[in-house]
């Protein structure tokens, strides 16, 4: 590179000042592409370390099992003693209080509230002994004195709780009055797909509480396992024996971090997703204009090479502003990328911990950032080995980078496009020029519609996705039907009475119909170590209540269970298998097997009428038409105490709120870079474009075109190139991408298979597509503008 | 200085006060000072200069392709610098045909369609009208046999005789040709310059731009331009093959006399 190391500079100054306009768009696709790629790559950084942190400080468990009711402690202690791979354990009591009956007030104002607006149970517990720690935000542990109270940090920002607000619960006829000293984080059940959340209260006040017989007491039976053992293992010993406590959830460690990872790991993922298409784009923008400055510039590469520069060198000319630009591209894209990560992980900090500042932090953004770099200058390096095939005498004489080979070729092709008249008819000549024009270029123009496709791509699967997560009908991916409300009966002192009577005041209810109430009771199912707790869902299933991953709805005498107990127990449809409820046990076909994030994702549901002395009940019922869901959810609410009553498009938001907000930004970031990418691309591509074609527009102009029409005919091409790809990458979004999409969430193992996109096909399918064909023409219809002052005679003078 | 040039008959184009200034360079470059000039129906004018006298700028200004800086252009009567952007299209297309240096064919269509164009743009309705007129012509310029070549497949003297033949598609009343054989040898000139006599002969009015003195030679009058200006001019009346020789040395010696 010696020899004409100087040159380089001036060669790319002199490029910068030429192509401004172009240097500009593909300055800028370069830095969204390093930008997203960095921040997707800080963002998972952030959350494993947030989550490791967490994880670190707080010891949630390795193993957990859930229980209401009676247990045997000394069957516990037993176990304990016969299992050495039992680092720690303890039961933690926990009280469950019902949100509506949880009042706060601010002292010195007038402001107060309750919890019924939230779905999750609200469970009241003292700080763990060792392990299963709820942790205050400088990482300690706190121990409350009597009269105090730690919140979830998930309500603080829910309801704007501070500290120093009152907490009332009731306590017999009474009430008991708390004072809010701080909040905790709770590595446990920090994720909002987690049903549950824990408020820390001292000794006393947790006896009072029990005494009183207030809310519903229940049981965690937690262990802290050595780092050697195996969970699975220690799963299927505690799941053998029938005399432990496990009427309720199971619960692994592995399945606690998945679910914490599962919202904020979706943003870096469709972040990191969106920058790879980016880098795709500028990749083939890239290979656009550096062929077109190789054509451009054909003559002074022939001088080059006759002068007895290697290849390599005059390549380097070139190699080197891209490197240049890339480089800059990655620093600023880096720098930017560094404000966003602060801003999209606020709420990881908030709900986990803030990690502290290692070596991982530093060097995650910087891999990825070298990634592009790398991926950038490699492609650059490929196309530039085109300045071997151009020969010096093609280039200096016909000012051509074909060889004789390919000169050839194009002849014949030409030739063979001349036989056809492209003209015909007198009408519509602006469309058939534009058309001829599309043929004999597509070579050039089909960057547009490759453009359009991955832009289409990188703006509708983020926004399918979320509004696949914020649509009312994504219960049917929750194990729920879709209905407009949803009522719930846990945590109340008389569970059947309150049931009766919502379920009695419903039915009688002119303005609800379609009643529908499921019970859930607890079964026993034979697994490989014995017989296993399984939580039924018993009613009355229609078909088309909820999606089935396979089969259908259970009729009697058959029961269909969610993915991961269909893995779990290695069930598919049409097996049998054998239930036990007491000492009754009797056999059930698998009817069909469906997807289900609530409750861990071990679910299962028979037909049957919901007997009484169920663990909890559900109702789902309609509204009748002309009556808000809120109005009539809000009535019951505040009728029913003892029960929750909701719109159900407030309970997914509730129970998948945090994905949602979270992935909300990605979708907002992801829709702008699209529209901002075909805009820029669209810009760049007709600057170039246009350049090129100067000759051919005066020719146009000299034979009685008016620049308007010529405009014209620029965007028809720009247009039906942009329309094209977009509707490439809306079909491959809804096919592919949805495929695509399904994969990667069956494989977090969370039970979401085979998902389908919901969403509104008016805005994801036509007007967010239609944004995005705007913005480009945006671009073409300024460039367009500017023909008509343009010198055509001098066009027609250029060499 | 302004120079008037009378002209025999009707003038097909009538050019008053053209000034031409390109405000691209600093300072900005006048390139034309004030020109005046007419141009007779059937009339055959060719303009000479030296490299940078402003011939094509003249042309281009003249013509419609450029707008003058001031001035005022009539061609048919119809004054062409208020004219909007569609009219223009519209003058250009009716009454105005071009010729370059190189024939400026469009690569994507073939020779056939290339002459095609402007008259199916000229009268959309009538395409049958219009084929046939192509045809004619293709024929009467001997390249009928090449109209459904590719660009590239043809000779450089067949490329500038299907130019000419696409300037006439239309059938304009003024042909504005920017030395139109620039770009070839003598033999394929010489042909070329044989086409566009016969066109004149035919009553179309060319203003033709050229260094070279024998394509000068078939004018009926060339001007002389120098730094913007008409300085002289000569009427040679119309040609024939007979004297030809004569004209050329004619047109010689007056072109020594201007230092060209």
């Amino acid at each position: 590179m010696g020899r004409i190391s100087g040159i380089d500079r001036t060669y790319a100054r002199n490029d910068l000042v030429r192509n401004k306009v172009v240097n500009i768009a593909l300055g800028v696709v370069l830095v969204l592409s390093a930008f997203l790629m960095a921040t997707g790559a800080m963002v998972t950084e952030r959350l494993t370390g947030s989550v490791g942190e967490l994880f670190a400080s707080a010891k949630p468990p390795h193993y957990l099992q859930m229980h209401k009711g009676d247990y045997d402690t000394a069957a516990l202690e037993r176990f304990a003693a016969e299992h050495p791979e039992i680092q720690s354990w303890f039961v933690e009591e926990m009280v469950g209080i019902d949100g509506s009956q949880l009042r706060w007030e601010r002292p010195g104002s007038a402001e107060e509230g309750d919890f019924s607006s939230s779905l999750i149970d609200n469970l009241f517990v003292t700080q763990s002994p060792d392990f299963d720690l709820l942790l205050a935000e400088d990482g300690t542990a706190p121990r409350p004195d009597a009269g105090q109270v730690w919140v979830p940090v998930a309500y603080e920002q829910e309801f704007d709780l501070q500290r120093g607000d009152e907490l009332q619960l009731p306590l017999g006829e009474g009430h008991l009055s708390l004072t809010i000293e701080g909040f905790v984080r709770d590595a446990q059940m920090a994720s909002s797909l987690s049903s549950a959340t824990r408020f820390v209260i001292s000794e006393a006040d947790f006896a009072a509480l029990e005494e009183s017989g207030t809310g519903e007491p229940e049981v965690i039976v937690e262990y802290r396992l050595e780092p050697d053992a195996d969970t699975s293992a220690f799963q299927r010993a505690y799941e053998r024996d029938d005399s432990l406590p496990r009427n309720g959830q199971a619960v692994t460690y592995t399945m606690i971090r998945l679910i914490n990872i599962f919202s904020d790991g979706l943003v870096a993922g469709a972040l990191i997703f969106v920058s790879a298409l980016l880098i795709l784009i500028a990749l083939f923008n890239l290979r656009f204009v550096i062929r077109g400055s190789l054509e451009d510039d054909v003559r002074e590469i022939g001088a080059l090479k006759a002068l007895g520069i290697p290849d390599r060198e005059i390549s380097a000319l070139y190699l080197n502003r891209y490197r240049w630009m890339t480089l800059a591209a990655c620093v600023v894209g880096g720098l930017l990328a560094l404000g966003a990560t602060s801003l999209l992980t606020r709420s990881i900090s908030t709900n986990y911990a803030t990690a502290g500042t290692g070596v991982w932090r530093f060097v995650v953004p910087l891999a990825a950032l070298a990634l592009v770099y790398l991926v950038v200058v490699g492609s650059c390096r490929g196309i530039l080995r085109r300045i071997r095939k151009i020969e010096v005498v093609a280039a200096l004489v016909q000012g051509s980078v074909l060889d004789q080979k390919q000169t050839r070729k194009r002849a014949l092709r030409q030739a063979k496009r001349a036989r056809r008249s492209q003209l015909k008819g007198g009408t519509r000549l602006n469309a058939r020029l534009a058309a001829a024009d599309l043929r004999s270029e597509r070579g050039q123009w089909v960057l547009v519609p490759i453009v359009f496709a991955l832009a289409a791509i990188v703006m509708t699967i983020p926004l399918n996705l979320l509004s696949t997560f914020s649509s009312p009908k994504f219960v049917t991916y929750l194990g729920a039907p879709q209905a407009d409300l949803r009522t719930d009966v846990q945590w109340s002192p008389e569970l059947d009475s309150v049931y009766q009577g919502v379920l009695a005041a419903m039915r009688a209810d002119d303005r609800i119909s379609d009643v529908r109430p499921f019970a859930n009771e607890v079964y026993e199912i034979e697994g490989e170590e014995g017989w296993e707790a399984l939580r039924v869902q018993v009613g009355s299933h229609e078909a088309g209540d909820i999606e089935f991953v396979s089969g259908g709805s259970p009729e009697a005498g058959e029961i269909a269970v969610s993915v991961l107990n269909a893995d779990k127990y290695d069930l598919s449809v049409g097996d049998t298998v054998t239930l036990r409820d007491g000492d009754r046990s009797s056999p059930h076909r698998v009817s069909g097997t469906y997807a289900d994030v609530t409750s861990g994702g071990y679910t299962a549901k028979m037909q049957g009428e919901p007997a009484a002395g169920a663990a909890s009940y559900v109702i789902y019922a309609d509204t009748a038409d002309g009556e808000t869901p809120a109005t009539v959810a809000a009535e019951y609410d505040e009728s029913h105490p003892g029960s929750s009553t909701l719109p159900m498009a407030e309970y997914v938001s509730q129970t998948l709120g945090y994905v949602t907000s979270a992935f909300k930004n990605a979708a907002i970031i992801s829709f702008v870079f699209a529209l901002g990418v075909a805009l820029l691309v669209c810009t760049l591509f007709l600057k170039l474009r246009l350049t090129r074609d100067r000759k051919k527009m005066a020719i146009l102009y000299a034979v009685g075109f008016s620049s308007r029409e010529i405009g014209r005919q620029v965007l028809a091409k720009t247009v039906c190139c942009a329309l094209v790809g977009t509707a490439v990458g809306v079909v491959l979004t809804a096919t592919v991408g949805e495929r695509l999409v399904g994969a990667l969430l069956a494989a977090t193992g969370l039970g979401l298979d085979s998902i389908s996109f919901l969403s509104n096909p008016f805005l994801v399918y036509l007007l967010y597509p239609l944004c995005l064909v705007a913005a480009g023409c945006l671009g073409a219809v300024v460039l367009v503008r500017r023909l008509s002052r343009a010198d055509k005679s001098g066009w027609l003078r250029e060499d | 200085m302004n120079e008037t040039i009378d002209t025999p008959g009707t003038p097909a184009l009538e050019a008053t006060g053209i000034t031409k200034t390109f405000f691209t360079t600093d300072p900005p470059a006048q390139v034309l000072n004030g020109i005046d000039l007419a141009v007779g129906v059937g009339e055959f004018v060719a303009i000479m200069g030296a490299s940078g006298s402003g011939k094509s700028t003249l042309l281009y200004a003249i013509s419609g392709m450029d707008r003058p800086t001031e001035g005022t252009v009539l061609i048919d009567g119809v004054e062409l610098t208020s004219l909007s952007d569609v009219e223009m299209a519209k003058v250009r297309l009716h009454t105005m045909g071009f010729i370059f240096q190189q024939a400026h064919l469009l690569a994507n269509l073939n020779i056939g369609d290339n002459v095609l164009l402007p008259a199916l743009k000229a009268d959309p309705d009538n395409a049958e009208a219009a084929h046939k007129r192509v045809r004619g012509l293709l024929e009467r310029f001997a390249i009928d046999h090449v109209a459904h070549h590719a660009t590239t497949e043809v000779s450089g003297g067949q490329l500038q005789r299907a130019a000419i033949c696409r300037a006439m598609a239309a059938e304009p009343s003024i042909i504005f040709a920017d030395e139109p054989t620039g770009a070839l040898n003598s033999a394929m000139s010489a042909e070329v310059m044989d086409s566009l006599t016969e066109l004149n002969r035919d009553g179309t009015s060319l203003v033709m731009v050229t260094h070279s003195g024998a394509c000068a030679s078939r004018a009926d009058r060339v001007i002389y331009l120098r730094d913007g200006l008409v300085v002289d001019e000569i009427a040679l009346g119309k040609w024939t093959p007979e004297a030809a020789q004569d004209r050329e040395l004619t047109i010689s010696s007056w072109l020594a006399g201007q230092g060209f």
